[in-house]
């Protein structure tokens, strides 16, 4: 026996074992919904950010939209005129200054990655079967900056494609029934062209379906001479493409599209996650609190008559009040690391499984994409200690200024 | 820790001690208790249930303070001293012992002995520890030292409760019905050893008890009715005398 109020604080534990079972367990089990809700919510979020990362532009530069203007105009009786208004496609559709563009975008602070492409929609045919699809004509290296093809290549190569080379998706590349080493045509509005299929990429599920072809080809196969259509854009940030897309707007004659202006649903539900995640959190923090104090404020009744003959013998009411705020350390300290073990274990164990792959022989997509940081785990664990210690603040203080001659009588 | 008192130096001593009892209804308890104890000193407090008995006895032992009057434990006016240094006092100068034995299941009977030593400093002086155990042994607890509470009889544990109270050397012994839970053989071991431990330390001891024979091997009997103290007349209360009254003459008095 050493310190007073440590001593008692350990014998009541030991004495109380139900009870401190189930207080270390109302822990851990506040720290196994935070662990797990958090590293699932984050993970998901990682993902879909790794996904935007990998397959989307941050921003793409087009050509600007031209102004709407009165088209007719007809005087349908005498005094009344009506007008018909409507949004012109823009007589040139293609940015034919782009080598100056893409200097200037380069010299924008916070960009990253930048690269001039013809991007149209196409008929891609093998032997009978067809499938329609968007074709990039884009220089492999500077492509595999913007978007990772390279990344998710499955069979052959796209770096050090030659221009009548073609990487197809996985998904046309199955509908066509091909192989790397195999040709198929593509189709434009007005000219074709014939690929050897120099590799074979799947970017999951989800993606677009998209080829990839240099981008001599595709300046012929869309009649865009020289210029490009378009021009994607990687910078530094995913969050900050909004105002790089207005920085570039303000610069150049052009428009420059952010993905987050133009895929908003996607921010949206990426905040309401981390939202949700947060106030299930803080709720089961919180429960968890409730459950510790009540089951302390019992124990506190039911010691009544010791805590009362204690300080008969002469404790004071600051060691009455460490005892059970002690007891609050070692419930909460117990409970949130085993809490912590508990959900990582799960998490590794769940972060495992994995949906059905996409293509066979292929990996699937993970079924519980999970972000499991020692940051997570020890504001987890942080968080679940001051929880607890609060709760026993209540119950501590009750038995602090219990009169002694009161539970005596 | 306190050294023996010599024989006439006061323990306590009350002036017109008053105590009412605040809540929806006021309740007066105790009426203008004057009262002085001296080291030594073996004094029974008899009365009826209600009387006041246990309030007197918590005021003396300072868990409790009086609505009027001045009460000294030791030299020290208890109405000035804060709650912790009531704690304190109540630590260093004064022994409680109860009818039930109180004792904390969750520490050997060792270990209950030396709680208020463990209190006191924090730590257990190997010293208190020897005096515990030389003490235990002598009550005749000496397998008993690492058993709780729970796996002894209600004699033994009295026992222990004694020892406890007298753990750090305190000048007053105040015991609230100390054998009412025991048989009367049992009960007389305890009384005995109180007697005994009392009159070698020099500590003077406040009993509070409901038998007359007991009462009657008291240096003094006091006798609370109605929130009244007086002495009693030893000399109507010899042995086989009919049941113990108040002179109602003396409930005023200064005992």
């Amino acid at each position: 026996m050493r310190n007073f109020a440590l001593t008692l604080a350990l014998r009541h534990l030991r004495s109380g074992k139900g009870q401190t079972l189930l207080t270390i367990s109302a822990v851990a089990a506040g720290v196994i919904i935070v662990v797990f809700i958090s590293a699932i919510v984050f993970g998901i979020r990682k993902s879909v950010m790794a996904m935007l990362t990998d397959v989307l532009p941050h921003i793409t530069v087009e050509t600007a939209e031209e102004k709407a203007v009165p088209l007719a105009r007809s005087d349908p009786a005498p005094g009344l005129t009506t007008s018909r208004i409507e949004k012109q496609n823009p007589q040139r559709k293609f940015l034919g200054n782009w080598s100056h563009d893409v200097e200037v975008i380069r010299g924008i602070a916070g960009i990253t990655a930048v690269v001039p492409v013809v991007m149209g929609q196409g008929i891609l045919s093998h032997g009978g079967k067809q499938v329609g699809t968007q074709i990039t004509g884009a220089d492999p290296e500077s492509m595999n900056t913007v978007i990772s093809i390279g990344k998710f290549l499955i069979a052959g190569k796209y770096h050090g494609m030659r221009s009548d080379e073609i990487v197809l998706n996985y998904k046309s590349a199955r509908d066509l029934g091909v192989a790397t080493g195999d040709r198929v045509r593509f189709a434009a509005e007005r000219h074709s062209a014939s690929f050897l299929i120099a590799g074979i990429y799947d970017p999951g599920r989800n993606a677009v379906r998209a080829e990839y072809i240099t981008l001599r080809p595709a300046q012929s196969l869309f009649e865009t001479g020289s210029a490009v259509t378009l021009i994607l854009i990687k910078g530094e940030s995913l969050y900050r493409s909004d105002a790089l897309a207005d920085r570039i707007a303000t610069l150049l004659p052009v428009q420059a599209k952010s993905w987050s202006r133009e895929f908003p649903d996607v921010l949206g539900s990426m905040n309401a996650y981390d939202a949700s995640a947060y106030l299930i959190s803080g709720f089961s923090l919180v429960a968890s609190g409730f459950a510790i104090a009540s089951i302390l404020i019992v124990s506190v009744v039911q010691k009544g008559r010791q805590i009362g003959i204690l300080k008969g013998i002469g404790a004071t009411s600051r060691q009455i009040m460490t005892t059970f705020l002690l007891e609050g350390l070692f419930i909460s300290l117990i409970g949130s690391v085993s809490g912590a073990v508990i959900a990582s274990a799960l998490i590794l164990v769940l972060g495992g499984l994995r949906q059905p792959a996409s293509r066979p022989g292929g990996i699937g997509e993970l079924l519980f994409p999970s972000d499991l940081t020692w940051q997570l785990v020890a504001s987890a664990i942080a968080s679940a200690i001051a929880t607890t210690v609060l709760a026993a603040a209540l119950p501590a203080r009750q038995a602090a200024h219990l009169d002694p001659a009161e539970v005596l009588r | 820790m306190s050294e023996i008192k010599s024989k006439n130096a006061i323990i306590i001593e009350t002036n017109h001690l008053y105590k009412t009892y605040h809540s929806k209804v006021e309740t007066p308890v105790l009426f203008d208790v004057n009262l002085r104890i001296h080291a030594g000193e073996f004094v029974a407090v008899m009365g009826q249930s209600g009387s006041g008995k246990s309030t007197l006895l918590n005021i003396l032992g300072c868990l409790d303070r009086p609505s009027r009057g001045t009460v000294h434990i030791d030299g020290q006016d208890i109405s000035r001293l804060s709650d912790d240094e009531l704690a304190r006092l109540r630590r260093e100068r004064i022994g409680f012992i109860f009818q039930a034995h109180f004792l904390l299941d969750e520490f050997t009977c060792l270990e209950n002995v030396l709680l208020p030593v463990l209190i006191r400093y924090g730590y257990i002086p190997a010293k208190e520890k020897e005096g515990a155990i030389a003490l235990l042994k002598r009550v005749g607890l000496a397998k008993e030292l690492h058993k709780t509470p729970d796996e002894m009889s209600g004699g033994q544990n009295q026992r222990i409760a004694i020892i406890r109270a007298l753990a750090n050397r305190p000048v007053l012994l105040l015991a609230d019905e100390p054998t009412g839970n025991l048989d009367s053989k049992n009960g007389k071991e305890v009384f005995a050893l109180m007697r005994e431990i009392g009159e070698e330390t020099g500590v003077a001891v406040v009993m509070v008890t409901h038998d007359d024979r007991l009462a009657l091997e008291a240096h003094r009997i006091l006798y609370i009715e109605d929130g009244y103290l007086g002495e009693r007349d030893r000399v109507l209360s010899a042995p086989g005398s009919p049941g113990i009254m108040p002179v109602p003459s003396f409930s005023r008095m200064n005992a």
